[in-house]
């Protein structure tokens, strides 16, 4: 352990041991040996870090790193044998290399990076491993801890948090150009304002234009069978409410919002009997037609036949995207229409 | 350094969630919240919070870090529960489908948000005192101001004890009563007042104590001491007259309501032996976050006041209270049938009911009682059966909250009669020992009844009040003779119709009230 912190941790020992005693009241399962691991590692690594970058800042880091860790490990987020992996790379991985910020607000941005790894990495489709890559390679270009926190939502946004998407494109706005368009991806020297109204025009849209040229193609199938693991105990079916996706099955609704880089499914209360959708397979959108299993734009044509029977579709309200279901999946298949 | 104490964590996460409305939207501020709090909370952070979510952090905290209580004595149930009969007697043990709750903890709380008063009663060392301890420090005041204002009832107490006393020089000196200044004791000023064992104040000292209870003033020597609005909370290790002196009548009217403290489940032992082994005294441990300041306690009794009351719940409680008042042997005249009546009189008892043989004495709910409802104890139980609303975070109350409130309003206030043909009934005997079990049943039966009769929905004395609640304004000679003949013609079929019962009595001396608002009315008319 480094010198700053044993120093800080032997002239508070007292009361240090005290908050360990209480927090076992509350965390049966915290241990001496998995909270030593994770002080001792982890948090040993990120006070000095902090020390290093900001001379005397070992005390109040220290504080927070010890506080965090008694939670953190008590709920099994952190240590041997945590629930998942993430909060504890964002530890190891991220924010060493922030000494900087973390000495400027030790317990906010400890607080806000573990917490928003353990929403990453609790949402189910999206990729925490992409946000910890992104805050580790990019974090350090941040100026101040508010940036730094604008980051870490545009690249939750990216990994695949969709339902975070407006707000991810505000947060975007206040970073420096140069680093807005490297956490979306976008080829350096782009024109952040250009990719941002790209962005927001069409959802399936991506800076790195690795998707083809707009066609009719399945974009996404989000859900599963909950024995899967997934949520879905019967085939679901959609249907537009209030202007949202609901994905309906089993007398439970999910409100589903997609885009490019994700897509989420969040209970919902089920609507009262007046606005109570209907979901069924009607009339299609104009330009659409099925013949037998196959869905055909003109010249495009996508085939549907993996879906069984196709019981109910909905048009997303920016009209680009058509989601349909089928009694062949617990899928809700979402066909990007730009 | 900074204070941490994850004993004084308080949830971040909604005590009671709802389920999501079909429109959302989401904030990416959210993104980081978490298990862990990023800092101390800004100033004025807390008093923006939803005050109802508040309190339930505040009743979360007391029951999961404060007080070690297993019971869920608060039953509510969304879907089918859980039940299960255990042992020779059939006992019912029931696994509530929704957030249930510890009356030991949810009462003082209610009584700390709507200002009233509560009496814990149970054994020695069960927790009452500290629990009253831990509203006044809800309320904001530091644990030793709490326990130096604390109240010790004991034999010897005079009313200088409770209330203060005249400066001694003054008294010497003084040549008017105005010139003497009164040392009033600190507690009186206290927004939380606690009197501990209060069953043991002597009987004059009790009057003394009245005056500041019921009526929120202290007087000594010509001088009066205005006492804030506040919440009380008294402990007796007996109400039934066990303490060193009896309760006068009127102090235990003035309580709105009693909880008791249940025996402590040995399988708790552990969570002791670690408080005694850490050192840890939750009382000093408060979390701020759940501390009150007087301005949203002031709000909180306004947004309490704003619940509503819908017509149909309200309903139901007029008729259940309508059951006990009446005796029908009380007195000659209609309107003095009553069982106070009969009180006032001295009438034994015993040797009234005992003549009282026209009724199934089984089935009429008012045999059950020894007395009525007051209107303090019907006020009382609207603004309980609001606060449980409140708590519960809905701005409505339900026949469940009221059901859930009403034992605990009602515990010392309906008195049973203990030889009603009830008790004898089997699987009634234990109702005679557990108050709370039995009042419950009292409304669930009224209830039963309200519903057989079809209330909800043929109500014809209700129909004539509401008609008469639109006013008398533009109604003319004609259509008031129409009304009074129809109110006659209700009294005379229910006259054909034999027995009288307790909530019959009140409509027809409702249809009386309406048939006096009418004929004066008409006389009115006449003159114009």
């Amino acid at each position: 352990m480094n010198a700053a912190f044993s120093r800080v941790l032997a002239s508070a020992r007292a009361d240090f041991n005290r908050r360990f005693v209480e927090a076992r009241h509350r965390y049966p399962e915290l241990t001496p040996e998995r909270f030593a691991a994770v002080l001792q590692g982890p948090g040993d690594a990120l006070v000095a870090a902090a020390e290093q970058a900001a001379p005397g800042s070992a005390g109040a880091v220290a504080q927070a790193v010890y506080d965090a860790a008694l939670l953190l490990v008590g709920q099994r987020l952190a240590g041997p044998d945590a629930r998942h992996p993430w909060i504890q790379a964002v530890w190891a991985d991220v924010l060493p290399r922030l000494g900087g910020l973390v000495a400027v607000a030790p317990e906010r941005l400890i607080a806000a990076l573990s917490n928003a790894a353990g929403q990453v990495a609790a949402t189910p489709g999206a990729r925490p491993e992409q946000w910890i890559t992104l805050l580790r390679d990019l974090g350090p270009s941040c100026g101040s801890v508010e940036e730094l926190l604008a980051l870490g939502q545009v690249a939750a946004w990216r990994s695949g948090l969709s339902h975070y998407r407006t707000g991810a494109l505000a947060a975007a706005d206040r970073l420096p150009a140069a680093l807005a368009l490297a956490v979306v991806d976008a080829p350096p020297g782009s024109d952040w304002p250009v990719v941002r109204t790209d962005l927001q025009r069409n959802v399936w849209h991506q800076p790195g234009g690795r998707l083809e040229r707009a066609r009719l193609r399945v974009a996404a199938r989000v859900g599963a069978f909950r024995g899967f693991g997934g949520l879905f105990a019967q085939p679901p079916r959609i249907a537009v409410a209030l202007g949202h996706w609901l994905a309906l099955a089993d007398g439970s609704a999910w409100h589903l919002i997609a885009d490019g880089w994700g897509a989420t499914l969040h209970r919902a209360e089920l609507p009262g009997d007046d606005s109570m959708p209907r979901p069924a397979f009607g009339a299609l959108p104009d330009g659409l037609r099925l013949q037998g299993a196959v869905l055909r734009r003109g010249r495009d044509e996508l085939d549907l036949s993996e879906l069984g029977t196709l019981t109910s579709h909905a048009l997303s309200s920016d009209g680009a995207t058509l989601a349909v279901t089928g009694d062949g999946t617990h899928a809700v298949v979402l066909i990007a229409l730009t | 350094m900074a204070v941490f104490s994850l004993f004084q964590k308080v949830s971040q996460a909604p005590t009671n969630p709802q389920p999501a409305a079909p429109t959302r939207t989401f904030d990416v501020a959210d993104l980081y919240r978490g298990p862990l709090a990023d800092g101390p909370a800004a100033p004025g952070e807390a008093g923006a919070a939803a005050l109802d979510e508040k309190l339930r952090q505040a009743y979360f905290w007391i029951v999961n870090s404060a007080i070690i209580s297993p019971h869920y004595d608060v039953e509510y149930n969304e879907g089918p529960s859980g039940d299960f009969t255990v042992g020779d007697t059939k006992s019912r043990l029931t696994l509530p489908s929704a957030q249930s709750y510890s009356s030991f903890v949810l009462l003082p709380l209610l009584t700390f948000a709507t200002r009233r008063k509560c009496l814990f009663i149970g054994g020695p060392g069960r927790g009452k005192t500290a629990s009253a301890l831990l509203m006044g420090i809800l309320a904001g005041y530091p644990v030793r101001e709490v326990r130096r204002a604390m109240q010790h009832g004991h034999p010897q107490m005079t009313i200088a004890d409770l209330l203060g006393s005249p400066l001694p020089a003054d008294l010497v000196a003084a040549q008017k009563m105005e010139d003497i200044r009164i040392a009033w004791r600190k507690w009186l000023g206290l927004r939380v007042k606690i009197i501990d064992e209060y069953n043991r104040i002597p009987t004059r000292t009790q009057s003394a104590l009245l005056t500041v209870m019921g009526d929120g003033y202290a007087e000594l020597l010509d001088h009066i001491f205005e006492c804030p609005e506040s919440a009380w909370y008294l402990t007796a290790n007996d109400d039934q007259g066990g303490g060193t002196y009896q309760v006068i009548e009127a102090l235990r009217d003035r309580i709105d309501v009693i909880v008791q403290a249940l025996a402590f489940n040995p399988r708790f032992l552990g969570d002791l032996l670690a408080r005694i082994e850490d050192d840890l005294r939750p009382e000093e441990v408060v979390p701020r976050a759940i501390v009150f300041t007087e301005a949203e306690i002031d709000r909180l009794q306004t947004e309490i006041r704003a619940v509503a009351f819908p017509s149909d719940v309200r309903r139901r409680i007029e008729f259940f209270a309508s059951q006990f008042e009446f005796c029908e042997l009380g007195g000659a005249q209609f309107e003095y049938k009553t069982k106070d009546t009969a009180r006032l009189a001295g009438t034994d008892w015993a040797a009234l009911s005992a003549q009282d043989n026209g009724r199934d004495r089984l089935k009429d709910l008012g045999c059950q009682t020894r007395n009525g409802l007051s209107v303090r104890n019907l006020m009382t139980l609207l603004i309980y059966a609001k606060a449980m609303a409140y708590f519960r975070g809905h701005r409505t109350v339900d026949l469940e909250d009221v059901r859930q409130v009403l034992p605990f309003v009602l515990h010392a206030k309906l008195q049973p009669d203990l030889e009603a043909p009830f008790f004898d009934a089997p699987g009634n005997a234990s109702l005679r020992q557990d108050r709370i079990g039995w009042l419950r049943r009292l409304f669930d039966l009224a209830c039963t009844e309200y519903d057989r009769l079809d209330l909800d929905r043929d109500d014809p004395a209700g129909a004539l009040a509401t008609e008469f609640r639109r006013g008398l304004e533009g109604v003319s000679e004609p259509e008031v003779r129409n009304r009074l003949a129809r109110i006659e013609r209700l009294i005379g079929e229910w006259a054909r119709g034999g027995k009288l019962y307790g909530h019959l009595y009140d409509d027809l001396l409702q249809l009386k009230y309406l048939h006096q608002r009418y004929t004066n009315y008409l006389r009115w008319l006449k003159t114009q």
